[in-house]
């Protein structure tokens, strides 16, 4: 072990980097609260969406390259939760599976485009469907946003919204937060931050607003105690956000199904939770709609 | 003067210069672009934490505070979330006291640089749920600590090794080899 001797230089150099760290503590101090008192269009949030726009490149290259990393992940995923629920047909499922995954690698990507093909056939008028990849995430606990390698070259701007193919068609995934020319930001509708306006198809006129829960699902607020909700039915965008302003969202997209009702006798509103169809944290492929028609523009504009 | 002469060959360019630039870049480039593929539950493994750690006890607790704001920022500007100066905050603390350590006995073994990584790790994501509670994004104690922090420091106990035998490899200078006897 090093014997030190506390001399005058050793003591002066200590002291330097000691006031060294703190000043350096104050620093992201400082930036720390400059950023979260400057507006969205700020200089530190400018610097900020530009390192995105640099780094994006090299994420979509890395977000290429580990792909069939991902394949061979999700395959064991699936595996094991297929023999956690069926234990009887394991032998058969394992057969199944391991042909199945040979011919995934090859058709995942075809098969998330076929599925885009059908997607927006409601708004074809107002958007067109740009087909992006996922290259980055964020920490899953705090955020559900992503990174897409499409941008405003391609014709997305902030608040063009964002859909996955699904089993029924498509399904509202999120939104856009910040684009770039070769990439853009996406606020998933799971992330703590979001709102939607919703409505419970065939429950009648009673609009409400989505929100994330912590566990990934979603809960639609505001629905008065007179709605017919009950489990099973399907979540769509109302084309609203409050007090009947225009939403970002158009009206009518697919967003999930109710897995829950509830309320107390003193309630005025329904509790519903809603179980969105796509899955954001496994999200790969997915659909950015590009306002081409003014009314699309006049809504992405807010 | 020529440009081909005035050329420094790389052998004479101090380890210091380039060995930290380097071992920061790499694992940088690794942690915002797969790293957050692979996480399990809300865990996303944390090759930072063992990188400014190994810094930290290698170079002195200024150079792991350096490291660790700059790694910090970094994340926070090439990920897509919504906070800067929280990250590069608790990295540069991280980095000061792994410095703590440095030039004692323990820094040179693994037990206490990967121990001190895992806590690092945890510390961290303690830290940034913290600052999140505090923004309204918070989650509740248990998955904070199920979903988040035990992940993470189970992932990350499973890549320190390797970032810290990469990180020592690159920042101790090796001894030159004695010469042979006649």
């Amino acid at each position: 072990m090093t014997t030190r001797t506390r001399s005058g230089p050793f003591r002066r150099r200590t002291y330097t980097r000691r006031l060294a760290i703190i000043g350096l503590a104050l620093a992201c101090l400082a930036i720390f609260t400059l950023y979260f008192r400057e507006s969205d269009s700020g200089p530190l949030h400018s610097v900020q969406d530009a390192a995105g726009g640099v780094v994006a490149p090299v994420q979509t290259v890395a977000a290429r390259a580990i792909e069939p990393g991902q394949d061979a992940w999700t395959w064991a995923r699936d595996t094991n939760a297929a023999r956690s629920r069926a234990a009887d047909l394991e032998k058969e499922n394992a057969m199944l599976r391991s042909e199945l995954v040979a011919a995934r690698a090859g058709a995942d990507r075809a098969e998330a485009t076929r599925g885009m093909a059908t997607v927006g056939t409601t708004f074809a008028r107002d958007y067109e469907r740009v087909p992006a990849r996922v290259i980055a995430k964020s920490e899953p606990a705090w955020y559900e946003r992503g990174r897409i390698d499409v941008g405003t070259s391609d014709g997305v701007v902030v608040n063009s919204p964002v859909i996955a193919p699904a089993e029924g068609g498509a399904a509202l995934v999120g939104v856009v937060t910040a684009a770039r020319p070769g990439s853009a930001d996406v606020t998933y509708i799971t992330d703590p931050q979001s709102r939607v306006g919703a409505i419970v198809v065939g429950s009648g006129n009673h609009p409400g607003i989505l929100e994330a829960t912590t566990s990934g699902q979603l809960k639609l607020e505001g629905v008065d105690r007179d709605a017919a909700v009950e489990e099973g039915q399907f979540v769509v965008t109302g084309g609203f956000s409050s007090l009947d302003l225009p939403s970002v969202y158009p009206p009518e997209l697919q967003i999930g199904q109710v897995t829950g009702v509830g309320s107390q006798e003193t309630d005025i509103e329904q509790s519903i939770q809603v179980t969105p169809f796509v899955d954001t944290r496994t999200l790969r492929e997915v659909v950015a709609l590009a306002p081409s028609s003014p009314r699309a523009l006049r809504r992405a504009q807010g | 003067m020529s440009a081909a002469s005035r050329a420094i060959p790389i052998d004479s360019v101090p380890r210091s210069v380039w060995a930290i630039p380097l071992l920061l870049g790499v694992v940088l480039l690794l942690e915002v672009t797969v790293m957050p593929f692979i996480g399990i539950l809300n865990g996303v493994p944390d090759l930072l934490a063992p990188t400014v750690v190994a810094i930290g006890m290698l170079r002195g607790p200024l150079s792991g505070a350096v490291a660790g704001m700059v790694g910090g920022l970094f994340i926070e500007l090439a990920s897509p979330i919504g906070t800067l100066g929280v990250l590069a905050l608790l990295y540069l603390c991280v980095g000061a006291l792994a410095g703590r350590y440095h030039e004692r006995e323990e820094s040179m073994g693994l037990v206490v640089p990967i121990v001190f990584s895992i806590v690092a790790a945890g510390a961290v994501e303690l830290g940034y749920g913290v600052v999140q509670a505090l923004l309204g994004n918070g989650l509740g104690p248990a998955d904070l600590v199920g979903q988040v922090i035990l992940p993470s420091m189970a992932l990350t106990a499973l890549l320190s090794p390797p970032v810290l035998l990469a990180a020592r490899y690159l920042l101790v200078p090796r001894e030159p080899k004695p010469e042979a006897s006649a």
